[in-house]
């Protein structure tokens, strides 16, 4: 009995310890660097993206915003991240580390929350019929978003309904194919693609996912066929790969950086209209001759009827938070792009992939 | 045999030390309460750890990280045992035999030998990491279509599982397949069976399900039984007898190559293997009518197999970058974060993490018997509990669960539309065990054959071009002709027994 009590509280002792490290344990705030004055919409100006009303304005580390006061007073220092997808995933640990920056900021407790299903929009729901006071913040990915535009779709939402904040976290797809492929550039793809028409293999994530659309697109701008094979996630399409059952799949840099490192893929060209950091070498498939864009973007929004204040604020927050140095240091560690869109920017490349993917998705 | 030698005194030179040491304690000890925790599984508490993997050193997040995931491993099989409610997926299979045992005031010794078991798989697990690099250049050239031909092996498991009566069986078979099919068609994207409801495009939340059918429906069946079952006298000895070590090694060791091979397979459920496991221990025993009312082969099998999986599964990450599931995924991050690419050059270019984390997983085995051993009998004490009090307890809990898979009080739901409808399934006899075999083994089948046809252009003949396909179907062939056999047998011996009878009654 007694050793019982022991064996209880020295596993209490042991819960106890690592719930305090993890409350204690968190980064030291950076201070912002805030980039020169913008120009257009989207651009990127160092480490921020430009707005319609001109340079962010982003607030000194000891000036905390009365809307962010009011904002944190209001959630009584809790907030919410909901995820609209697993654990483990690019998007959750994204969003994990994110969390991590905004505590840091606010001095205010972030639980991240799965609510995965239905690609996402099960937490995009959620998060829509939350309070109208943005305690609870969402994950919104662009292209999965842009699923309500399938004809067999059920999904609810449209753009409108959600309240956007920013972007944070980019990533852009890259073709890859197996280290021992005869490929060596997207060009000896598509021209065997042409030589083979419908024979050479392509690993998808199914039916209108980003990269299936990626791969349409590239179809129809070389006047080619191929085989669609879909695969249960992108550690499977990395499977069917490395086992060469496909001849090649669009990933995000992200999922397939450490493969090619590895060598055990060849990167054959970027999806992206710059080139990546993480690829220097590396062509875009635009330089290649092949203008296709397909890419990953991380975003947070609200609900609708938060107050206009408070949402500026946090988006200033978010923004502040992806100038800061460290932040993109760590993004850097797990490939993932700071690449900040503000809601304006974030809304104009919305409509500019709505337009695409529906042009694509109504022909196949 | 000496450069082996070498490597592993470097891992275990990286991860004997106080800090590391600590850290691998306070990973298995998380992860053996993840395993407790219905629906709380092991992806949800790295994921929640994740962050630390920026503060901590490498070895040290890894290690933790690691630990949890195999801890949960260990802590799963409690409440299947205890209460019939499996803590996380791959403990469904124990549920059978070990929930048995506690009826029969064996708790305490199902708990032992699952302790026993796990380590002796864990151990031979991680010699077989040792060789990693080469045997992911062996599960590499798996094929979907080699997945699908062990998928449709395993299906005919199914009858291993079907108790008195086949038709009976089948029908909890195809309600498993059916419940396997709601969801999105990843193919199409087209819904099935969805009845519209977004909450159900990813599927049936599979733990709300077991916990249903396993767990409320037994609480449901007690309420409804004319006398309240009282465990409290019913703990037993903790002690394992040396008969019992005797009976379970054949199971353990058998357990732990089949947990082995699942876990290489891409796509493979952990439940499959803990399933297979048991169905090939009924098979082979010289008493399988004991299967189902407490049979210690049936807890010790399975939970080798689940073990040795937890192991193997890190094959596929370390030797190829290729994370088998949710918790390999954040396992991939920790690495990343920390600089360190997983895959061949891991070895090569960091072989201080590669075999540390070998060593760390040994070491983990050693941490949990120790902790697992001696809590036996805390746990165990769960069933002085009076039954009605412990019923509500575990009905919360389950409900707690089952929230927390999704944070939606929808799976709450699903847990107990399960539970009902196992409840009234059970009242006409109909098992359980092969619903819960083919939920996972379903969309497995599904998804091997038909990206199976894809990868070769949708010719029906490929099927038949893989000889490792070929021969699985052969075995299939040999299993159900066995059954035929066997059953033909059996009901010649009745009829056999009858006329000798009728004739005795006439004289």
């Amino acid at each position: 009995m007694k050793r019982n009590k022991t064996v209880q509280i020295a596993a209490i002792a042991v819960t106890a310890l690592v719930l305090s490290l993890t409350a204690t344990t968190s980064a030291s705030a950076a201070t912002a660097k805030v980039n020169g004055a913008c120009k257009t919409v989207g651009e990127k100006s160092g480490t921020l993206t430009c707005t319609q009303s001109g340079t962010k304005k982003v607030w000194k580390t000891t000036v905390v915003p009365a809307a962010i006061k009011s904002w944190l007073k209001d959630c009584n220092n809790q907030l919410s991240v909901v995820i609209g997808y697993g654990a483990g995933g690019a998007t959750d640990i994204w969003a994990r580390l994110l969390a991590k920056y905004i505590e840091t900021e606010t001095g205010a407790k972030v639980n991240v929350t799965n609510t995965p299903g239905a690609g996402g929009s099960l937490g995009i729901n959620k998060v829509m019929s939350s309070k109208r006071n943005a305690c609870t913040l969402g994950n919104v990915n662009l292209p999965s978003a842009l699923q309500y535009l399938r004809p067999t779709s059920s999904v609810t939402y449209t753009k409108e309904s959600l309240n956007l904040i920013a972007t944070t976290g980019f990533s852009a797809n890259v073709i890859v194919v197996h280290a021992d492929s005869k490929y060596n550039t997207v060009k000896d793809l598509v021209d065997d693609m042409k030589a083979n028409a419908g024979r050479i293999k392509a690993g998808s994530d199914g039916p209108g996912s980003d990269d299936a659309i990626a791969y349409y697109d590239l179809a129809q701008k070389t006047g080619t066929t191929f085989t669609q094979v879909v695969t249960d996630g992108s550690a499977a399409k990395v499977a069917a790969l490395l086992s060469k059952q496909v001849d090649f799949f669009g990933g995000s840099i992200t999922g397939v950086k450490a493969n090619i490192d590895n060598k055990q893929f060849k990167a054959l060209c970027v999806f992206s209209d710059v080139k990546s950091k993480f690829l220097p070498t590396t062509p875009t498939c635009k330089e290649a001759g092949y203008d296709v864009i397909s890419t990953n973007m991380w975003s947070l929004f609200t609900s609708q009827g938060v107050l206009e204040s408070r949402r500026q604020a946090i988006e200033d927050m978010l923004l502040k938070i992806a100038a800061n140095t460290t932040y993109i240091a760590d993004n850097d560690k797990l490939a993932i792009e700071v690449r900040p869109f503000t809601s304006d920017a974030l809304s104009e490349e919305w409509t500019r992939q709505a337009v695409l993917y529906k042009s694509i998705i109504s022909k196949l | 045999m000496s450069e082996i030698i070498s490597n592993l005194q470097l891992g275990f030179d990286s991860v004997l030390t106080l800090n590391i040491f600590m850290w691998a304690v306070i990973g298995c000890g998380l992860g053996m309460i993840t395993g407790v925790l219905p629906g709380f599984g092991p992806a949800a508490a790295t994921g929640l750890l994740l962050p630390f993997a920026f503060v901590l050193p490498p070895t040290a997040s890894i290690v933790m990280l690691a630990c949890i995931y195999y801890g949960s491993m260990y802590g799963g099989t409690i409440t299947s045992v205890l209460l019939n409610v499996p803590g996380e997926a791959s403990s469904v299979a124990t549920c059978i035999d070990g929930y048995a045992m506690t009826k029969r005031g064996m708790a305490g010794k199902a708990l032992s030998i699952s302790a026993v078991g796990s380590f002796i798989a864990g151990v031979i697990a991680v010699f077989g990491l040792i060789f990693s690099q080469k045997i992911a250049a062996i599960a590499i050239t798996f094929t979907y279509l080699d997945v699908f031909g062990f998928s449709l092996l395993a299906l005919t498991l199914v009858v291993g599982l079907t108790g008195d009566s086949m038709i009976k069986g089948l029908i909890s078979a195809f309600l498993g397949l059916f419940i396997g099919m709601v969801g999105l068609d990843i193919y199409t994207g087209g819904p099935r069976f969805t009845m519209g409801l977004d909450q159900l495009q990813e599927g049936l939340p599979f733990i709300a399900i077991i916990m249903g059918i396993f767990g409320l429906s037994e609480i449901l069946e007690s309420i409804g039984g004319k006398k309240q079952p009282d465990y409290s006298g019913n703990i037993g000895s903790t002690l394992l007898k040396w008969q019992d070590f005797k009976d379970s090694i054949g199971a353990i060791l058998r357990g732990t190559g089949i947990g082995f091979f699942f876990g290489l397979l891409p796509g493979s459920p952990a439940a499959a293997s803990s399933f297979a496991a048991y169905t090939v221990e009924k098979r082979v025993s010289k008493t399988p009518e004991r299967f189902g009312k407490g049979a210690i082969q049936g807890v010790a099998g399975p939970e080798a197999a689940n073990n040795a999986l937890g192991i193997s599964n890190f094959i596929p990450l370390l030797a190829l970058g290729i994370p088998s599931s949710a918790t390999m995924a954040i396992l991939l991050a920790a690495f990343t974060i920390n600089g360190l690419t997983p895959g061949p050059l891991l070895f090569t270019n960091n072989p201080e993490i590669a075999w540390g984390l070998i060593a760390s997983l040994a070491l983990a085995n050693v941490i949990l018997l120790i902790m697992a051993l001696p809590l036996v009998r805390m746990w165990v004490s769960i069933l002085k509990i009076p039954t009605m009090i412990l019923y509500t307890i575990t009905l919360s809990f389950m409900s707690i669960g089952a929230y927390i898979i999704d944070g939606s009080m929808f799976s709450v739901l699903v847990l107990w539309i399960a539970g009902i409808v196992g409840f009234t399934l059970r009242r006409f006899g109909v098992p359980m065990a092969p619903a819960a075999l083919t939920i996972v083994l379903g969309p497995m089948l599904e998804k091997s054959f038909r990206t199976a046809l894809q990868v070769n252009y949708g010719e029906f003949s490929s099927l038949f071009s893989s000889s490792r396909a070929n021969t699985a179907y052969a075995l299939i062939v040999v299993v159900l002709a066995t059954k035929m056999i066997s059953s033909i047998r059996k009901s010649n011996k009745v009829r056999k027994m009858k006329s000798s009878a009728a004739m005795n009654g006439s004289k």
